[in-house]
């Protein structure tokens, strides 16, 4: 068994035909409309390539056994779980939580002087 | 229909998903070679995407994805040349393919032992049929840094296979025994 250098055997295309990005950027709608018109020149002469390009329409490019909608929730609760602890929490600040604290001393104060004020009455 | 874009978020995740997913999966079954095996890592590939989501500099999603899916199945592919577990399995998506399954397994083989970086540029270019310019864009590196990994990972295939040759020629199985089942 041999490797050739071209790698023939493991591409789905021939060698000059676009990459598999490329076709995959064409069917997304990714691509200029230079990359575009040059692509479809080449789809005129290339029945391999048309045959690719095909494989990805929605009709023909069903993944099989996969529920998409499970998935896609499966997918967006796990992103979410890591977003929630990662966002800044709204807790208030210390100061803010324990600003009550400082009225202590200040209603002891009141109250002493409350109780002064009554004995030397 | 989606366009290029500059930026996206975690709301992007329903869209992007309908529209990509396809594509991942793809992708993912012809490096994995498993219809099961493929199915987890779309799933596990988005979630990591969308975890980095704010990585995303533009301007393709298709590149973002494929860059993603890449390193995704190729740690798959070593986590499973280490537990001796390598799918020997290749099945055509469609009969015309071009792809001949015996090469297809030997590939998959030598991107599980070599180094990462050559593994990366080696599916680009074999797997994907990517220019060296193209994989350059794709892999954030120089054209010639391309070629040069391809080259060397050329040099490890054909020594690997040289190797392995010479050991079954002696009785000795060089190659981690592969899935068959």
């Amino acid at each position: 068994m041999s490797f050739p250098d071209d790698a023939g055997g493991t591409f789905e295309g021939r060698l000059g035909c676009p990459s598999e990005l490329v076709l995959d950027r064409f069917v997304s709608g990714e691509l200029s409309e230079r990359s575009t018109a040059e692509l479809r020149a080449h789809l005129d002469g290339c029945e391999v390539c048309r045959r690719r390009i095909e494989q990805r329409r929605p009709a023909s490019s069903s993944v099989p056994k996969m529920n998409r909608a499970e998935m896609l929730a499966s997918i967006a609760a796990r992103v979410s779980a890591v977003d929630l602890p990662a966002e800044p929490s709204p807790s208030p600040s210390l100061l803010r939580r324990y600003a009550w604290l400082l009225l202590i001393p200040l209603f002891a104060a009141l109250g002493a002087l409350l109780v002064w004020s009554v004995r030397h009455r | 229909m989606t366009t290029a874009v500059s930026k996206l978020s975690v709301d992007d995740l329903p869209r992007i998903f309908e529209e990509y997913h396809p594509m991942v999966y793809r992708r993912a079954l012809r490096l994995l070679g498993s219809a099961s095996d493929a199915e987890d890592a779309t799933q596990e590939i988005f979630v990591r995407a969308f975890r980095a989501v704010d990585r995303f500099a533009g301007p393709s999603p298709a590149a973002w994805l494929y860059t993603i899916t890449t390193n995704y199945c190729l740690s798959r592919l070593r986590d499973a040349g280490r537990r001796r577990e390598l799918d020997e399995q290749y099945e055509p998506e469609e009969p015309e393919s071009l792809v001949q399954p015996s090469q297809m397994i030997l590939l998959r083989h030598l991107l599980s032992i070599a180094d990462e970086e050559l593994a990366q540029a080696a599916v680009c270019v074999y797997i994907e049929g990517m220019s060296h310019a193209e994989a350059a864009e794709v892999l954030g590196v120089s054209k010639r840094t391309v070629g040069n990994h391809v080259d060397r990972f050329l040099a490890f295939a054909k020594a690997q296979i040289a190797s392995s040759a010479e050991l079954a020629a002696k009785g000795v199985q060089s190659l981690p025994r592969r899935r068959t089942e």
